[in-house]
């Protein structure tokens, strides 16, 4: 099968077979599989754990408790530089994995210490970035990268809360989302920034499920960003799907651009989410897309102020018309959409 | 034709455009054509109609949930019980007229087992017969046991492996451990005995032909909840002073299922067996160390000691768990060599 596709992709772009052998090669390595990979990552943030512990246990009583804050940022500073050293070291998994759990744990205490310092969770922000952007250019690891931005764009979105920024959770949705399709759909070769495009993805899409941040209520800008992107994935689709096709793909994006914009922020969010699986090609995002859309609208018809009657009719009738359409597309027979 | 000199890529095709483009065969531009050129149209197709579909079935369940829920409290008991056994006959004719379908007929038999429980709670809600929780379970577990065992289906097996270890447990708690005929250790230990019995059983019937009872995935769901077991009754045991006989045998129980799952992973080939009984084996040591360390009266000192443990610890493990990988890898090649 991969065989075969790497075979297409030589013809298609004209590359020589034993070139793309050697770069597939050097991109899968020597993978473990991902139960003893989840072995060894317990086993290195246990270990990293109580090194934090022990060093910290070691440090602090050389500070004045006064300075607490301070003290926790300096000795993040160091835990930090000491999983960059680690990690540009070592050549062994438990090794990266020590390193990538010291450099989360260091960015955390750096950013915990000066937000409380300073009472400002904006600052806090700020420097949570810097040390993102550190990590990004210091340390080639997906993992690190997907969880140190994860992080910054968490507190960049505890910075609006507390700042009282009306619509918070569309706010970040709108600066986040572009960059995110941008980085996922036309990725740059030099610089691996995989792990960014998707916490930018779909740490905001989280943010919705907060209660009160705009995710399930009027809120317009979230409903709006979240059907830019999707109208944005869709048009990609689109050019990309046979023209005796793009019927199909025209309906079925104005019916899911409907119901997300005008159900909730959330549902657009995991439409949104859908689309992009299938233009990516990622069964990963897919399953997360399935998962969220479960969520969006079980909390949807949740928090509706109606009867359970009313619910139960509103269920069936939406049930039955995709009941319908699932019927319909069974029975179009229709061959694989996309293919020219 | 693929050539015999030329090993199969060890990528999957989702992820071989990005390995072209790292590699700089690939143009950012085109990548986008480049994942639709090696997307899995078929398999998209399937996962939409199943996801359409599967929303769709939900969304009609949650309807007539919601319907019945809303008039629940007007319904006569005889209605109430009447709806939930004509859901029962539903499902196993459903059942009957789909066997054709693996998939339709655990379904909707597991969905008949799980009514006849909803029918013994609801008969206990309106009668108020007063009898403890446990005789839900194990009237429940008695009742469904036959056509669990006519189903031949894994689906209704785990749920009354589940539902019966429920039943045992629930008796301890209610009548077995305040009568102090038994205490709490030796509960988990009969459990943990209940389901390395079932183990065993299901290993010999597969070993002797029943197919239906292969799956990997039940003997390494029964391996982790006997580990999980046993893990939860010895892990207090770790922080009495000293600890009492009862405590002796949970660890002398855990260190027997540790090495007994260890072993039996190591001569059924199934690393994932294998790993879960390592990672079991140190989060308990890691656990001893902890301990030991802050015993030792010396804050600093003990946590060091603890820092040593854990690495000591995970790295022995892993060091082990990569020799096993690579035997196992070394003997399933040497046989496929010689059937060859």
């Amino acid at each position: 099968m991969a065989d075969d596709a790497l075979d297409r992709l030589c013809a298609q772009f004209g590359v020589a077979p034993a070139a793309a052998r050697a770069a597939v090669a050097a991109a899968s390595g020597a993978d473990s599989p991902w139960y003893l990979r989840v072995a060894t990552a317990i086993g290195a943030w246990m270990t990293a754990g109580a090194m934090i512990l022990a060093v910290g246990l070691a440090i602090l009583p050389a500070f004045d408790n006064e300075n607490l804050p301070l003290t926790a940022a300096g000795i993040g500073a160091a835990i930090l530089a000491g999983a960059i050293a680690l990690r540009r070291g070592s050549r062994g998994e438990f090794g990266s994995q020590v390193a990538v759990a010291g450099a989360l744990a260091g960015q955390a205490l750096v950013v915990g210490g000066i937000g409380i310092e300073l009472e400002d969770m904006a600052a806090a922000a700020v420097v949570s970035l810097a040390v993102t952007a550190l990590l990004v250019a210091l340390i080639r690891d997906q993992e690190l990268q997907f969880l140190s931005a994860a992080g910054t764009v968490a507190v960049a979105f505890l910075a609006l809360l507390e700042r009282e920024v009306p619509q918070a959770a569309g706010v970040l949705a709108a600066v986040t989302l572009p960059v995110a399709i941008g980085l996922l759909v036309r990725p740059p070769a030099g610089v691996d920034l995989r792990g960014l495009g998707w916490a930018l993805l779909l740490v905001p899409l989280m943010a919705m499920s907060v209660p009160g941040v705009g995710g399930l209520n009027a809120d317009w800008l979230p409903r709006a960003a979240y059907a830019a992107g999707l109208v944005a994935v869709l048009a990609m689709v689109w050019q990309a799907t046979a023209p005796d096709r793009r019927m199909v793909v025209l309906a079925g994006g104005a019916i899911a651009v409907l119901v997300g914009t005008v159900a909730a922020a959330g549902i657009a969010g995991s439409l949104m989410l859908l689309s992009f699986a299938y233009l990516l090609g990622s069964r990963m995002l897919a399953a997360l897309g399935a998962a969220a859309h479960v969520w969006f609208v079980s909390r949807f018809y949740y928090d509706l102020d109606i009867t359970l009657l009313d619910k139960s009719g509103m269920l069936t009738a939406t049930g039955l018309l995709l009941l319908g359409l699932w019927w319909l597309w069974t029975r179009s027979g229709e061959p694989d959409a996309g293919h020219d | 034709m693929p050539d015999p000199d030329v090993p199969p890529i060890a990528v999957s095709a989702e992820g071989l455009p990005y390995a072209l483009l790292r590699a700089g065969l690939l143009p950012p531009g085109r990548y986008l054509e480049a994942v639709r050129l090696v997307r899995d149209d078929g398999f998209w197709r399937r996962w939409g109609r199943t996801a359409l579909l599967v929303l769709a079935v939900g969304q009609i369940l949650a309807g007539i949930v919601f319907f019945f829920a809303f008039n629940w409290a007007d319904l006569p008991p005889l209605a109430k019980l009447g709806l939930i056994q004509g859901g029962i006959v539903l499902c196993a004719a459903g059942a009957w007229f789909g066997r054709a379908s693996r998939l339709a007929w655990e379904a909707l038999l597991t969905a008949a087992a799980v009514l006849v429980g909803v029918l013994l709670a609801v008969f206990g809600q309106i009668y108020q017969t007063g009898a403890d929780a446990y005789s839900l379970f194990v009237g429940w577990g008695v009742l469904i046991l036959p056509w669990v065992a006519l189903s031949r289906g894994l689906a209704p097996l785990v749920l009354w492996l589940a539902v019966a270890g429920t039943g045992g447990a629930t008796y301890a708690a209610q009548i077995a451990i305040p009568m102090d005929w038994i205490g709490p250790e030796a509960v988990a230990a009969l459990l943990a005995l209940f389901y390395t019995a079932a183990l065993a059983l299901t290993e010999l019937a597969a070993w002797r032909g029943i197919g239906w009872l292969r799956a990997l995935w039940l003997r390494r769901l029964l391996a982790t909840v006997i580990l999980a077991i046993s893990f939860v009754a010895a892990a207090p045991a770790v922080f009495d002073e000293p600890p009492e006989p009862a405590g002796w045998m949970a660890m002398a129980l855990f260190a027997a299922a540790v090495a007994g799952l260890g072993f039996a992973g190591r001569r059924w080939r199934d690393l994932p067996v294998v790993a879960l009984a390592v990672l079991a084996g140190c989060l308990f040591l890691n656990l001893a160390s902890g301990r030991l360390a802050f015993e030792a009266g010396d804050d600093i000192g003990g946590s060091f000691l603890l820092l040593a443990a854990v690495a000591i610890i995970f790295g022995g493990a892993l060091s082990l768990l990569r020799r096993v990988r690579t035997a196992m890898a070394a003997e399933a090649a040497a046989e496929g060599a010689g059937r060859g």
